[in-house]
């Protein structure tokens, strides 16, 4: 029977991910490309704080620094010293993994509210760095043309491409944060949220996991910003403020913070709803901010939160088919 | 006599010899009397937006993020009666003041009270607030529109000369209202039946629960306290800043900064905190580099929060075993 | 028995810990020797500083004087986390377990430390992966089998009794595998049948060679499975002895009923 379960759920996953591959032929509108773009990318980023947020309950409203690092330490290296993209994407995370590992450092000492300031605070500096940093960084009026990626002899161009980039980024993603959430890692971040103290006492090392769940979700921020960067082709320090911090971290309590699908979930619909609402112009972000506080407020674990009674009826209408395959 | 500030923040960090050369730099300049004066009156803002965090923190235990949002509509709603209706300042702001509490009362009815009874986690409560101030914020945008505001000023804005210092009305008069309104709430905390009942709640929320308190109704007094609290902020703030539909991210983030730095909940320490930050950061632009001086500012912070994680103002409390 | 054999049956030594809150002197010289293989209860009224003796024992105060000896040993000042390898874990007096976690999962926290992390083999789903999960889980099994609470495995921990929740707790001390358990008030607010059962397993376990340190109320519980009673008031060490010596001891009955009795 469980080989029958593992078996269906690959199937639903070969379904789900052709369905997914297909897509840019069934959407050809360039504009619906370039949001589904963006959703992938924000995906990332949802991601890497629901590892932090949801799994490890070390809440970042900062994300946005992590991003912009990625964008910056990626697209400087292509424009100024012509490297490939792969190796400025690996340079980027290694910066990236440094900065969430300096962030982390202090942070493992903070809680709620003090934790929370010392994230925004960080984001700030990335950002008012960027602004400042004029000779490097352009500041406000910030980079253009940077160099679309050459990967595996293959030119990316245009948003059909640059989808099957993002789609192969994003599914390796997930993948990984998967396993991690799964595992004896997740279980022992879940263990810090819910109680440091006995988890300290029963022999984890709870900062060293703190800061390891800083530096999993800043390179998946950081990741993300490599992506944007050579996908808009322009990176400004506007790209990277503390409401894009607070929009990062809307999607992944929207979706549900404490499961992986949550992330994919709230960054496709804050990200789709952002753009439906456009219709009602200045009424745009009045209506966002309603749709978000019932949201938080009606349904508690995201919208993710709907799939745990799917899966439970689905484990019980399974068991049926194998008994009568039986 | 300015030195207090300081003396307070080195008091008991004798084991953090790391600020004192970045103190003694500062204490070295006499130019310094001259920012310091500077900061007062936007460090007394900075504590009545820090005091709106607190309060709220305090007898609920939420962070309340449209805080910043609260003081940009209060200004606004306050210039549209003194420009509109042509009353004067005071009036304007104790109207504005009284809208506001309202306001505030509404968040903590249709917002503060559903998540409570749902009993959801923090991090929901910081996102519905988020939601609130983004909700605000396009409200005056479609109200008021994306143009600054004329905000007059109710006293001259001339600089006074004492010796090589100079400060002008308009600062004496921020000042001495932000010290008014703040003497005004200890004594409300202090003396009021409303205020007791809510420093009960602060001290140990079950306990005053079994005591009788209803604590929704303190929840609300606080909610409507603080708003108004910040409506008074954005009136006095008008005329450093401009009054816009988005200036309330800002404000709101320096009133957070300050009211952690002075321990959240610590309506002593907030007020303290909003002065600090006022201070420090009025030298570290006039002394450092203006373009970087926000990013001095968190950069301190950060690491002013790991040396204390708790606030420089607060004593840390052991987690009881 | 010789006096080397004395001193070799000793397997953790407290030599004159002191600590003070404040102005309060919570534990002043307290020194006690527990045997291996024996259970020992700390008894006193509230207030004792017997919590705070624990928390010294486990890491997670520091003393401001004296050592603490494990075989001989002496320990440097460690963290919770660093003295679990070594075999001493405890339960806490206010139950805290993870709450949004099944009752597997809790017991698997108490593997944490006997299970590597292989970070890349999680990853690729490798076989080291799955293998030490599998033997972590055995373990873990184990655990909840000897407190009878294996049919519970997928429970969530917040939907258990109070009692049931004690032995989760339990479980995952025992799944970190150690050689000294301390358990704070393991029969607080449990009804008389549980109180039965959980003493049954604290004697089977003390058959099986493990070493008990033991805080408790119920004077009855005490008397009857304690080897060693140590009595603390007001933080300081008023007797120590065999339970019929206690019983006995006029500080104690002073402690415990006040002057002029």
């Amino acid at each position: 029977m469980k080989m029958m379960k593992t078996t269906f759920k690959w199937y639903l996953f070969l379904v789900i991910a052709l369905v997914m591959l297909l897509t840019p032929q069934f959407i050809t509108n360039v504009y619906y490309q370039h949001i589904i773009n963006l959703v992938g990318i924000y995906t990332l980023i949802t991601i890497g704080l629901n590892i932090l947020s949801g799994y490890t309950g070390q809440v970042s409203m900062g994300h946005a620094g992590y991003y912009a690092i990625g964008t910056y330490v990626s697209s400087l290296l292509m424009l100024n010293l012509h490297m490939p993209f792969w190796l400025s994407v690996l340079i980027a995370v290694v910066a990236v993994a440094i900065c969430g590992l300096v962030v982390g450092i202090p942070a493992m000492k903070l809680s709620g509210p003090y934790l929370v300031l010392a994230t925004v605070g960080f984001g700030e500096i990335v950002r008012l760095v960027i602004l400042n940093w004029t000779p490097v960084t352009k500041g406000a009026a910030g980079l253009t043309g940077i160099p679309l990626p050459r990967l595996f002899g293959l030119q990316i161009t245009g948003e059909k491409d640059f989808f099957y980039l993002i789609f192969f980024v994003v599914l390796i993603g997930c993948y990984i944060a998967q396993r991690i959430a799964r595992s004896k890692i997740g279980r022992t971040y879940m263990a810090i949220r819910e109680d440091e103290l006995a988890a300290e006492a029963m022999g984890v090392p709870v900062n060293t996991y703190k800061i390891s769940a800083f530096v999993i979700s800043a390179i998946y921020a950081g990741i993300a910003g490599c992506l944007f960067g050579a996908y808009s082709g322009v990176a400004s320090p506007d790209n990277f403020t503390f409401d894009d911090s607070v929009g990062f971290l809307c999607m992944s309590v929207v979706g549900g913070n404490n499961t992986i699908i949550g992330a994919l979930i709230g960054s496709f619909v804050l990200t789709i709803l952002s753009e439906l609402l456009r219709v009602f112009q200045s009424l745009r972000l009045i209506l966002y901010g309603l749709i978000l506080i019932m949201t938080v407020i009606y349904m508690p674990k995201g919208l993710a939160g709907f799939i745990e009674p799917v899966r439970k009826w689905m484990a019980i209408h399974m068991k049926k088919s194998t008994l009568i395959q039986d | 006599m300015w030195l207090v500030p300081f003396m307070v923040v080195m008091k008991g960090t004798s084991e953090y010899p790391l600020l004192f050369p970045l103190l003694f730099q500062w204490l070295r300049d006499v130019v310094k009397l001259q920012y310091f004066l500077n900061g007062l009156p936007i460090g007394s803002i900075y504590a009545l937006v820090a005091l709106s965090y607190s309060l709220i923190y305090a007898a609920s235990g939420v962070l309340n993020w449209s805080q910043g949002d609260i003081v940009m509509l209060g200004a606004f709603i306050g210039f549209t009666i003194i420009n509109v209706i042509k009353l004067g300042f005071t009036t304007g702001l104790l109207i504005s003041m009284i809208v506001l509490a309202l306001v505030g009362l509404l968040i903590q009815i249709a917002i503060l009270q559903p998540l409570r009874n749902r009993q959801a986690p923090p991090i929901n409560v910081v996102i519905a607030t988020l939601g609130v101030a983004i909700l605000i914020r396009n409200v005056a945008l479609v109200i008021w529109g994306a143009d600054a505001q004329n905000s007059p000023s109710p006293v001259s804005t001339k600089p006074i000369y004492l010796g090589s210092l100079s400060i002008t009305p308009q600062d004496i008069l921020i000042l001495m209202a932000g010290i008014a309104l703040m003497v005004i709430l200890q004594f409300l905390l202090k003396r009021s039946k409303e205020g007791k009942a809510l420093r009960a709640v602060a001290q140990d929320r079950y306990a005053a629960i079994l005591m009788g308190i209803d604590t929704n109704r303190s929840d609300g007094v606080a909610f409507a306290a603080s708003a108004s609290l910040g409506a008074a902020a954005g009136m006095l703030v008008a005329p450093i800043f401009f009054v816009t539909f988005n200036m309330g991210a800002l404000i709101g983030l320096k009133g957070f900064v300050a009211a952690v730095i002075g321990g959240l909940g610590n309506i002593p320490g907030a007020i303290a905190g909003g002065f600090f930050l006022g201070i420090i950061e009025s030298m570290a632009g006039g002394q450092i580099s203006s373009g970087y001086r926000d990013a001095i500012t968190y950069a301190l912070l950060i690491l002013v929060l790991w040396l204390k994680p708790a606030g420089l103002f607060l004593r840390k409390t052991r987690q009881k075993v | 028995m010789t006096v080397m054999e004395a001193i070799n049956k000793v397997h953790l030594q407290i030599c004159g810990i002191s600590k003070r809150f404040g102005g309060l002197q919570a534990l002043e010289d307290i020194s006690i020797d527990i045997q291996k293989n024996t259970i020992h209860g700390i008894i006193g009224p509230n207030g004792a500083g017997k919590t705070t003796l624990f928390n010294i024992i486990t890491g997670q105060i520091r003393p401001d004087q004296g050592t603490i000896k494990l075989d001989g040993q002496t320990l440097p000042y460690l963290k919770p986390n660093q003295l679990v390898p070594l075999g001493i874990t405890r339960t806490f007096q206010n139950i805290r377990l993870f709450k949004e976690m099944s009752v597997m999962e809790n017991v698997l926290i108490g593997q944490h430390v006997h299970t590597p992390t292989p970070i890349l083999s999680i990853i690729l789903n490798g076989s080291k992966a799955r293998y030490w999960e599998e033997v972590a889980k055995n373990e873990a099994e184990n655990a909840l089998k000897f407190v009878g609470l294996e049919n519970k495995a997928d429970e969530m921990v917040k939907n258990l009794s109070y009692g049931q929740q004690r032995l989760v707790e339990f479980a995952r001390a025992l799944a970190a595998k150690p050689k000294i358990i301390l358990l704070d008030e393991p029969a607080a607010g449990m009804n008389p049948t549980e109180k039965a059962n959980l003493l049954r397993l604290v004697l089977l376990l003390k058959e099986k060679g493990y070493t008990i340190v033991l805080i408790e109320h119920d004077m009855k519980v005490v008397m009857n499975i304690c080897q060693t009673i140590t009595v603390l008031d007001h933080g300081k060490k008023i007797a120590e002895g065999q339970p019929e010596m206690i019983r006995k001891h006029p500080e104690v009955i002073k402690a415990y009923l006040g002057k002029g009795v």
